[in-house]
């Protein structure tokens, strides 16, 4: 097993996967990868509208918080730091689609003001 | 604080309920290497980490470990959704039937509660992080011997996906730890 350290990582020429990708695989550094015998991970296809939606909150949100933990590390990094904000704007776009169409994500978004209380209703959301 | 936000980290859909995979899987629920431990471990010793860059990264770890307990509880419910006492009774987990009927417990594979020796906090960065790291490679071993057990995608994606993110938590720890023992060595 191959560990890649501070100062390799501080190359300029530090690249990141596309969100589905990255979801995907959960991983965000390509050099950071390491599959498991030849299991190949596979997006999922035949998504309702809904559950395409929720894919794309989650690989936003999953490029987001595993650059968070890189950029703990490496907080002057900016070229992480810009990918982490173009995720960062996207997951908030798609959230807030999600949330007008379906259900609020959280009891402080916005959308909860808009309609009757929505947290008991179903649990279907965790799928 | 902790805000809960009404997603998953990552899909689970599992079509088909299979209790002899929920028997092990579980162990990444309550068991020595399992999720819950892991949450546990890092948002305690994040509490008293003086390093700023370790603080923060044993609370993002740890928050992620979180939703990691619940993608594995999501799929233990579903691996054992709409089973009875009967399909409990084939698969002898009536003792389990008995202390918890269909509701989920922390415990192993080899039906150990839950316990807090699984983890340690012993005052000292270095020693912590080298916990940490040992804690990572273990669940990534164990998730590697529950995908050699998986009969389907709808259970091996899930597991693949959480199986790298010990490889990421453990890359994310070394770097910590190396960048310390290199500061410590400066002074």
């Amino acid at each position: 097993m191959q560990h890649y350290n501070y100062f390799q990582y501080e190359k300029p020429n530090l690249n990141f996967e596309k969100p589905d990708r990255a979801l995907t695989l959960g991983n965000t550094f390509p050099l950071e990868y390491e599959g498991y015998k030849n299991y190949v991970p596979t997006t999922p296809n035949n998504l309702t509208e809904k559950e395409a939606l929720m894919w794309d909150i989650q690989k936003y949100a999953f490029v987001c918080n595993d650059l968070g933990l890189y950029l703990d590390l490496h907080p002057t990094d900016m070229k992480a730091l810009k990918y982490y904000n173009e995720n960062l704007e996207k997951l908030t776009k798609v959230k807030e689609e999600f949330e007008r169409r379906y259900y609020p994500l959280t009891k402080t978004s916005k959308e909860i003001m808009r309609r009757p209380w929505p947290w008991i209703n179903d649990f279907e959301g965790l799928k | 604080m902790f805000e809960y936000e009404k997603r998953l980290a990552y899909p689970i859909k599992i079509s088909k309920p299979d209790l002899e995979m929920a028997k092990v899987i579980i162990s990444q629920y309550g068991g020595p290497q399992g999720e819950l431990a892991a949450a546990l471990r890092y948002l305690n010793q994040a509490h008293t980490a003086k390093d700023p860059r370790m603080k923060a990264l044993l609370v993002d770890i740890a928050t992620e470990e979180f939703s990691h307990i619940e993608m594995i509880a999501e799929m233990l419910t579903q691996l054992t959704k709409g089973l009875t006492i009967d399909d409990y009774r084939k698969a002898n987990m009536l003792p389990y039937y008995t202390e918890h009927g269909f509701d989920l417990y922390y415990e192993s594979s080899t039906n150990l509660p839950f316990r807090a020796e699984y983890i340690s906090a012993v005052g000292d960065e270095l020693a912590n992080l080298s916990e940490d790291m040992a804690a990572e490679q273990k669940a990534r071993a164990v998730y590697e011997h529950l995908i050699d057990q998986a009969k389907t995608d709808e259970v091996r994606m899930p597991l693949l996906f959480l199986r790298q993110r010990e490889v990421v938590h453990f890359n994310r720890f070394k770097e910590m730890f190396d960048i310390l023992e290199k500061e410590k060595k400066q002074k």
